[in-house]
């Protein structure tokens, strides 16, 4: 069953090598965004990406981010993922996440469609058996009929991210994390890629999501999160959250 | 810090994802030649070519025999090729797969053992110029071959550590990958490939005792060309792949959760 714990989680990193000339002293005061960002010695800067993080979902939450450019809502998603280790707190997530944050994950322009259908289906970590048995479904739901046996790189972009769309959204993850991706292609394709985008939700365990549209919210979140730099701010049923939302900003 | 038994579930889990590193090699090179005519050919052929043109030289300068010298600057240079790929490489094992860390978790090893396994396939498309070679040279071969996969199986033992290693302090400090861009063509020349250690008749022969290159490519080169690599030769490469084993271990114990944050 999926289960996630976060207790008072923190995330700070180094920038190494940052110019000294960038006077950041007197930047401090004036960025509206992002995590808290430190100067420490002469040329790195410590940034608290994150801080005093604690809540937990159940099977069946759909939470909902949202918050300014930079507020961590990426960095949320990437530490529920696995990708960053938090620096403090403790963190548990247990089930089989699957990740929607770069679509084109794993594209090679010089590899056919199939071919990049079966690399980026195994990076995304399906068996071989897995991809092997819906790479057909994959490819007929990019509608790309032959193209798939030429090389990516004679693809529009939109024909790239029917490719990737198809093998990012396949497959029944107990966790699913999506950062921003939503519609990919023509008009046409839009509604199918909704509809198939749902259908995946509607396969998950839980769902965490960012996203700047409180339609979607409305329509996929019960509950919703507001991060500003780096910390909740609130947290709680989706229009109420909404409301608050609106008009703090 | 991760703890040790971090390591040992990032190993098992690279090891559980074979299939992975071993089409993302496979890909690798497959995607590179895809529109030459010779397809990965190439690399067998841009071996050749260089062996060739190497061994006819500096059999010349040396007076020797081409016919003994080539096969002996042949093994030597598949060998060097692929250890010099690692150090190349090794240094942006990490750098180079940013997009998929950035994507999903995966165990780093991961991307080590891809390195790796691409390179096993190009030394296996070099040895197609080892058997041209020995044969165009009536090269003998005796019992002691079978030391080859012992001694391949070391040179990769060694090239694991090496590359998590240098791949940590590449993702760190950018400098690395030029630093040792910039010595391995040094290590080369000073490293018995295209001469012979007992060329320095007994003055200097530090520079070949001293010198861990020398014993790696010593327990692969040696058992093709038919002798049983030294004592010496063994006892070097299995503890430096102890004690760099236990050294680059530690500093991935220290430094993993952070590397993805250099990149």
């Amino acid at each position: 069953m999926a289960h996630i714990a976060l207790n008072n989680i923190g995330i700070d990193f180094t920038i190494y090598n940052t110019p000294q000339s960038f006077s950041l002293m007197h930047s401090l005061a004036k960025a509206a965004t992002g995590g808290i960002l430190n100067r420490n010695k002469k040329n790195t800067v410590t940034v608290s990406a994150l801080k005093n993080i604690s809540f937990s979902l159940e099977h069946g939450d759909r939470l909902g981010l949202i918050g300014h450019n930079g507020s961590g809502k990426s960095t949320l998603l990437k530490l529920l993922a696995g990708i960053y280790a938090p620096t403090s707190g403790d963190l548990r997530v247990e089930g089989k996440i699957a990740t929607l944050f770069d679509v084109l994950l794993g594209a090679q322009d010089e590899m056919t469609g199939y071919e990049n259908l079966y690399i980026s289906s195994l990076i995304r970590g399906k068996s071989v058996a897995e991809t092997k048995k819906s790479l057909k479904a994959m490819g007929e739901f990019t509608e790309l009929g032959g193209y798939l046996d030429l090389p990516m790189r004679t693809y529009s972009a939109g024909m790239k991210v029917r490719v990737g769309f198809a093998v990012a959204t396949e497959g029944a993850p107990d966790i699913l994390l999506i950062d921003e991706v939503f519609g990919a292609g023509d008009q046409g394709f839009v509604t199918k890629s909704i509809e198939r985008l749902t259908a995946l939700i509607e396969r998950a365990g839980i769902l965490v999501f960012s996203s700047h549209s409180e339609d979607l919210l409305t329509q996929i979140c019960n509950k919703v999160m507001i991060l500003e730099k780096g910390e909740i701010k609130a947290m709680g049923e989706t229009k109420e959250i909404l409301d608050f939302y609106k008009k703090a900003s | 810090m991760s703890s040790f038994s971090n390591i040992l579930n990032d190993l098992y889990g690279c090891f559980s994802h074979r299939h992975i590193w071993f089409t993302l090699s496979s890909y690798e090179i497959r995607a590179r030649y895809r529109r030459t005519v010779l397809g990965p050919l190439w690399l067998s052929l841009g071996t050749a070519v260089t062996i060739l043109g190497m061994g006819v030289v500096w059999a010349a300068i040396f007076h020797m025999s081409i016919k003994e010298f080539l096969p002996y600057v042949a093994a030597g240079m598949i060998v060097w090729t692929f250890i010099a790929s690692i150090l190349n490489e090794g240094c942006t094992v990490f750098i180079s797969q940013a997009h998929i860390m950035h994507n999903v978790n995966f165990s780093y090893f991961l991307h080590v053992t891809t390195l790796l396994s691409k390179n096993v396939m190009i030394f296996m498309h070099n040895m197609i110029v080892i058997v041209a070679v020995f044969l165009l040279c009536g090269q003998h071969v005796s019992p002691a071959i079978l030391l080859f996969i012992p001694g391949v199986l070391l040179l990769i033992l060694n090239s694991f550590w090496v590359t998590v290693l240098l791949g940590v302090f590449g993702t760190r400090y950018r400098d690395l990958p030029s630093m040792v861009g910039s010595v391995v063509t040094l290590c080369m020349l000073v490293t018995p490939i295209m001469w012979k250690p007992d060329m320095l008749q007994g003055r200097s022969h530090f520079i070949v005792s001293l010198n861990p290159f020398a014993h790696m490519i010593s327990v692969v080169r040696a058992p093709l060309l038919g002798q049983v690599p030294s004592f010496l030769n063994y006892a070097v490469c299995i503890v430096l792949f102890f004690v760099g084993s236990l050294f680059s271990l530690w500093i991935y114990k220290k430094y993993a959760h952070r590397i993805v944050f250099w990149i």
